[in-house]
């Protein structure tokens, strides 16, 4: 932890587009440590492997699999990495699987330099980072009523508080402004959507794959 | 052993091959079934190069379509056997006479339905291929020989016991089944390759209609964005229409009623997107069917964006809407310059009667808050009932 916040958390870039890699490269600046960049699965996998890197911010989409093969691949191999999924313009059901392959967050590509740092460091932290998109698809998902019976009801429903910040995430508001709208602190907003996350993560419910089989999410 | 079947459902059902094969044993032994449908399966299971490449041996497996396409296999062939026996019994023929007939049919089935894959894969491994593998190759030849051997000796010896007028008849009727059940998985083979080609043909369509795209949109903005390299706003905009216009294409949204709410706003903000030359982030949780109230609201939402593309000088504006069975709420947001709202005056339409009047007007409650530095957030909330 204390590492996290005194040095700039260590970094390998996995994207397939070596523009997009360069650009990333620039915009975070000293603000990470970049140690090493892949192209594709396995190279991916092996960079991770050889650096064992804090964050490593993944593409979605790539060349010889995807995402959460490269998590799959990693396994236990690099057991304090952590990853952010980031995409461009991936169907729900893509971004979903890097989630449930226990990514800890998901960003769009389109968001900027300074707010990809953020997320790197929150995720070096061990907190979640959800997009506004991703809010809003928790709260659809878990949105209606659940089946009596239906698997684990508390993995399967989120509670109010969650959904007040869901709402807020979702409105664009950042944790620190959510936390003051709701009067409470930062780090306790920071439970909330590690716990949604986890929920996102475990959850059996049907509707969770329906959903993001049938929509969008950018 | 004979043809790897055995052991591809065993790995696919994660147990021991021996059980595997205990049970086509097993079954054999009731009238033979378990030989059939182990040649059938034999004839439909594609065969997996991957395990053939790591063990040199013709493993088939159970692929893609699922364990219980295998298993409804297994029961259908056991069925059309079991079928096959109780004719042959009916017309006085008995179970020890058509046994043999199995025997051999399996043996001829599965030296013709496998043999030209046994060679192709010969031809395709070359030199890799390690010599037990051809050692069992050969190996499986030999005792698919012996199966039909066996099974021709066998019916010989006891047709002549069988002399009864009927006897004929019945024979003819289980060569016929028999003819049947082996050319059929020949039959489903074709079929299968028609519907590979079918598929290329799909794909090559595909291809085709990507290009076309490729060349009607996403060219010409890129020429369009060379030609205004100098104006970044212009071609900001560009490059968002494009984008829209292209997720639209390779995402197609679920075809959302035009009496959508949830549709009807993704359009104004992609209005309000190409008029100014701003992001518009949407996220919508739920849906609403668009009546008199909410047609309201999506004008003082569009008056609402507009206001922040306008004005708010940041390029992102960010859109929230949360529709229930009670009520839709809207909520717009940008981190832009803000404004004391005391400042309007009178005459600006905008936000006293664009946005607060159009909502008061059917019942619903709409805000703003803003302040000079601090950008602004409008939140309407609407009744649907």
């Amino acid at each position: 932890m204390m590492n996290a916040v005194t040095n700039p958390p260590s970094v390998v870039l996995v994207d397939d587009h070596r523009m997009f890699r360069t650009g990333v490269r620039t915009e975070l600046g000293d603000q990470v440590r970049i140690l090493g960049e892949a192209e594709d699965v396995d190279s991916a996998v092996a960079v991770i492997l050889a650096t064992q890197p804090e964050v490593v911010p993944l593409d979605v989409h790539l060349p010889g699999g995807n995402g959460p093969e490269v998590i799959r691949k990693v396994g236990e191999g690099a057991p304090d990495t952590r990853f952010l999924a980031l995409s461009v313009s991936d169907a729900a059901e893509d971004v979903i699987a890097t989630i449930r392959a226990e990514a800890r967050g998901y960003v769009t590509k389109s968001i900027s330099g300074a707010e990809l740092a953020d997320a790197v460091r929150q995720v070096a932290a061990g907190d979640a980072v959800f997009s506004p998109r991703l809010a809003g698809f928790a709260l659809d998902a878990f949105a209606g009523s659940v089946e009596v019976g239906e698997i684990d009801e508390e993995l399967d429903r989120l509670t109010p508080r969650e959904r007040d910040v869901m709402r807020l995430i979702a409105r664009g508001y950042t944790y620190r402004e959510a936390a003051s709208e709701l009067f409470l602190s930062i780090k306790t907003i920071e439970t909330h959507v590690s716990s949604v996350l986890r929920k996102l993560q475990l959850s059996n419910r049907n509707e969770l794959a329906r959903w993001a089989s049938d929509r969008r999410l950018t | 052993m004979v043809g790897g079947v055995a052991r591809g459902i065993a790995e696919h059902l994660g147990v021991d091959v021996w059980w595997v094969r205990g049970a086509f044993v097993l079954l054999g032994f009731i009238g033979g079934s378990g030989f059939l449908a182990y040649a059938i399966l034999w004839a439909l299971v594609p065969i997996d190069t991957h395990a053939q490449q790591e063990k040199g041996s013709i493993a088939a497996t159970v692929d893609g379509r699922g364990a219980e396409t295998s298993l409804l296999l297994v029961l259908g062939a056991t069925g059309v056997v079991v079928g096959a026996l109780l004719l042959a019994s009916m017309a006085g023929l008995s179970v020890r006479g058509v046994l043999p007939l199995g025997i051999a049919g399996l043996g001829a089935a599965l030296i013709w339905l496998r043999a030209d894959e046994g060679q192709r894969d010969r031809l395709r491994s070359g030199v890799s291929r390690v010599t037990p593998g051809r050692r069992a190759g050969v190996l499986q030849f030999a005792l698919r020989v012996v199966l039909i051997l066996v099974g021709l000796i066998s019916f010989g010896v006891g047709g002549v016991g069988l002399e009864q007028a009927g006897t004929l008849l019945a024979a003819v009727v289980v060569v016929v089944v028999g003819i049947a059940l082996v050319a059929s998985p020949f039959a489903l083979r074709l079929w299968r390759e028609r519907d590979a080609e079918r598929r290329a043909r799909i794909r090559s369509e595909e291809r085709a209609e990507v290009a076309a795209q490729v060349h009607d949109s996403v060219l010409q903005s890129l020429t369009l964005i060379q030609r205004n390299a100098a104006d970044p706003a212009e071609v900001a905009r560009i490059a968002r229409a494009q984008e829209r216009d292209l997720r639209r294409w390779l995402y197609p949204a679920p075809s959302l009623p035009s009496s959508s709410f949830r549709a009807a706003l993704e359009e104004v903000a992609a209005e309000v997107e190409d008029t100014y030359g701003v992001r518009v982030e949407v996220v919508c949780v739920g849906d609403a069917v668009l009546n008199e109230p909410l047609t309201a609201m999506l004008q003082a939402t569009r008056e609402a964006v507009s206001n922040a593309g306008r004005h708010s000088g940041v390029y992102t504006v960010s859109v929230y809407a949360e529709m229930t069975s009670a009520e839709v709420m809207v909520h717009v947001r940008d981190r832009g310059a803000g404004f004391s709202l005391d400042d309007v005056p009178d005459d600006r339409m905008g936000v006293r009667e664009s946005i607060l009047g159009r909502i008061e007007r059917y019942g619903g409650r709409a805000s703003v808050t803003t302040e000079p530095g601090a950008g602004t957030r409008v939140e309407l909330v609407m009744g649907t009932r």
